[in-house]
């Protein structure tokens, strides 16, 4: 308990913060009787911090002293900033003080590799263990799986974790090998398909065993950065397809880059952020997701970059006003969520409405959906009321409403 | 038709629900120490009654399901002015009309019911992130002064999630507090405050605060989009934002 650790601890989370990952959602335990916690499958967040980030998890390195040498990172080994390391003890003694004052809803733990990957894992691995089975902590926990590391490594660890990720970063070969010269494909994706086979085989024994241990029950996430590289909106989400449906990824975050360094490959230390361009991508994301929308159809034609002033659906729908309008009462619910300003919420709301009553625009205003943009494309009891079908008409009734919203949404 | 009054527990509200029911239509329920006489209604004082409130409850569960019952519940810890009217509006329509018209969102008399429901709950659902303990000795105390009362729908989450710790909660404001030890609660009258803090105590306080100024990345700052999901309100129970001694 001295100032030292409070160092520490201001360094190491300055180190962690450029991770986004902070979804403590999931996995549902209850408390094992022996010790501390348990988990939400809701998740829960805890505080936020200035930046409007959920604080869940208590965000740490183990330490940010590092071989690499990549470019995009404010740790890298020709950085000049304060390196610190946590022992296994600190960090499991601050996990617990914390969460049994529940500041936190667990542990998000990651690295720097201080001499090789898998002296790294190790230690990450001995944080765990002593969590898990001295502590008795039995809250949630997001680990990293360093690439490079034994693939036994790997495996004990996500015995005691509930999520793990590998951290993609660049979505493509070319990228990686500018700003990354180091790291390669070829090894990061052995740790991801290690931890799918490994999970998969965990679902198939359950079937037939019911105590087998589980195996990362909330999952893997991984994270790409957005605007360090020339990489488009298409190829990014192109690669975060291909992890959900061949992978099994539970979430793929987007990082808009914050210039923290100076290289010739790199964007300028003065440019913003693409705070827009992520928004837009998560909200691609989503429908990806949550939507059933495949990213072929969110790009017409040839286009490779999602249009900035408007939402991925909307740019979908004016491509596709062949499907519209839809009517309210009628239309099934695959349909109705795929209407621009109709979300799940709302749209089961309507489901469960249309069973006592048919809905007008009057009510399907209080529904909740966003009917400024849903008027265009939905006709109530065979009404219409958005004026005009067409793309450009519609197009610039939108953005005109829209405008002032934009800007707040940047400042 | 009269106004009923209730002594201000859930048992109570159900018992004039049930005579509401099987005897009198009600014209309002009302607490009876807050109750304004009318000139135009008689009014009448129901007293709790187990039974009945056990069979209205059994009725409500049978016929609108748990879902609508817990929503009820939730209502009823709202402790708003005038709640129980808008509860008996709309617990009225759905034994009028069918379990169906819980779901009618945009009904007239079941928009005020789903708007109080939605705060309680979203309230609950802030608290179990927000409650903030400090160690006094073994026991993990908390003060915390939230708008509805919460404490039941606190309580079964913290019971387990510190199952093996003396836990106290207190909601200030109403001077009650939930106690949980060994995975057992209970909510009582409460009104010690100036709890001895430690060395050791504060030091981890500070450790937290140093943590919570470090996560923030400096480029995206954005004061508004945290005030979004930390009111200033709840912030007085936030440790991270209190000001340094």
């Amino acid at each position: 308990m001295d100032d030292n650790l409070m160092n520490k601890l201001a360094i190491l989370a300055e180190g962690a913060k450029y991770d986004v990952s902070c979804s403590s959602s999931g996995v549902e335990r209850l408390n094992n009787g022996k010790g501390i916690g348990n988990a939400r499958g809701w998740g829960i967040c805890h505080t936020w911090s200035a930046d409007g980030r959920c604080v869940s998890l208590l965000k740490l390195l183990m330490t940010n002293s590092c071989v690499y040498d990549c470019s995009y990172c404010v740790n890298r080994l020709s950085n000049d900033v304060p390196r610190a390391s946590m022992s296994p003890e600190e960090i499991a003694m601050l996990t617990m003080e914390f969460y049994r004052r529940n500041y936190i809803e667990g542990l998000f733990l990651s690295s720097a590799i201080e001499k090789t990957p898998d002296d790294t894992m190790e230690k990450m691995y001995r944080t765990l263990d002593l969590l898990r089975n001295v502590h008795q902590y039995n809250g949630y926990i997001h680990i990293k799986a360093i690439p490079g590391a034994s693939s036994d490594l790997i495996r004990n660890c996500g015995y005691l974790a509930d999520r793990m990720s590998v951290n993609i970063e660049l979505p493509s070969r070319e990228s990686l090998k500018l700003l990354a010269p180091q790291k390669s494909f070829e090894k990061i994706m052995p740790p991801i398909e290690n931890i799918r086979n490994n999970i998969l085989l965990y679902k198939d024994e359950r079937k037939s065993f019911k105590k087998t241990p589980k195996f990362v029950p909330g999952g893997q996430s991984t994270q790409v950065i957005i605007g360090a590289t020339p990489d488009t909106d298409r190829s990014i989400l192109s690669v975060s397809e291909k992890l959900y449906s061949d992978y099994g990824l539970k979430r793929v975050y987007y990082s808009a880059y914050m210039p923290v360094n100076e290289g010739p490959n790199l964007p300028s230390l003065f440019s913003a952020p693409p705070l827009l361009r992520e928004h837009r991508l998560y909200q691609a994301d989503w429908l990806l997701r949550f939507y059933d929308f495949s990213v072929k159809e969110l790009f017409a034609g040839n286009s490779s970059s999602i249009d900035s002033n408007l939402d991925p659906k909307l740019n979908w729908a004016l491509n596709n006003l062949h499907l519209f309008p839809v009517e309210i009462n009628k239309a099934p619910l695959e349909m109705l969520i795929r209407v621009p300003g109709i979300g799940h919420i709302s749209a089961s709301r309507i489901i469960r409405e249309r069973r006592v009553n048919f809905l007008d625009f009057e009510r399907l205003k209080k529904t909740g959906c966003v009917f400024l943009k849903a008027k265009y494309f939905v006709t109530c009891k065979g009404k219409y009321d958005g004026e005009s079908l067409d793309s450009e008409f519609i197009r610039r009734k939108l953005l005109n409403k829209m405008d002032y919203q934009q800007i707040s949404f940047l400042g | 038709m009269m106004d009923y009054l209730y002594d201000g527990t859930f048992e109570g509200l159900l018992t004039c629900l049930y005579y509401n029911f099987a005897k009198i239509k009600a014209t309002g329920i009302y607490r009876t120490d807050t109750y304004q006489t009318s000139l135009v209604n008689p009014h009448v004082a129901i007293t709790t009654k187990e039974q009945l409130a056990d069979k209205m409850y059994e009725k409500i569960r049978k016929h609108l399901g748990t879902y609508t019952l817990t929503d009820l519940y939730y209502c009823f810890l709202s402790e708003k002015d005038g709640f129980e009217n808008i509860l008996l509006s709309f617990i009225d329509l759905c034994f009028r009309n069918g379990p169906v018209y819980a779901g009618y969102h945009t009904h007239k008399e079941v928009i005020p019911f789903d708007d109080i429901v939605g705060k309680v709950k979203r309230e609950v659902q802030r608290y179990v992130g927000y409650v903030r303990f400090k160690a006094v000795g073994d026991v993990l105390y908390s003060e915390i002064n939230p708008e509805f009362f919460i404490l039941p729908m606190l309580a079964s989450h913290f019971a387990d999630r510190y199952f093996n710790e003396k836990i106290i909660i207190h909601d200030a404001g109403r001077s009650l507090a939930l106690i949980s030890k060994d995975g057992k609660h209970f909510i009582m009258p409460y009104t010690e405050t100036d709890l001895p803090g430690s060395e050791k105590e504060d030091h981890i306080t500070n450790l937290w605060k140093e943590y919570f100024q470090h996560i923030a990345i400096e480029g995206r700052i954005n004061l508004k989009l945290q005030r979004n999901f930390v009111p200033l309100k709840y912030r007085k129970d936030l440790v991270e934002f209190s000001k340094p001694k």
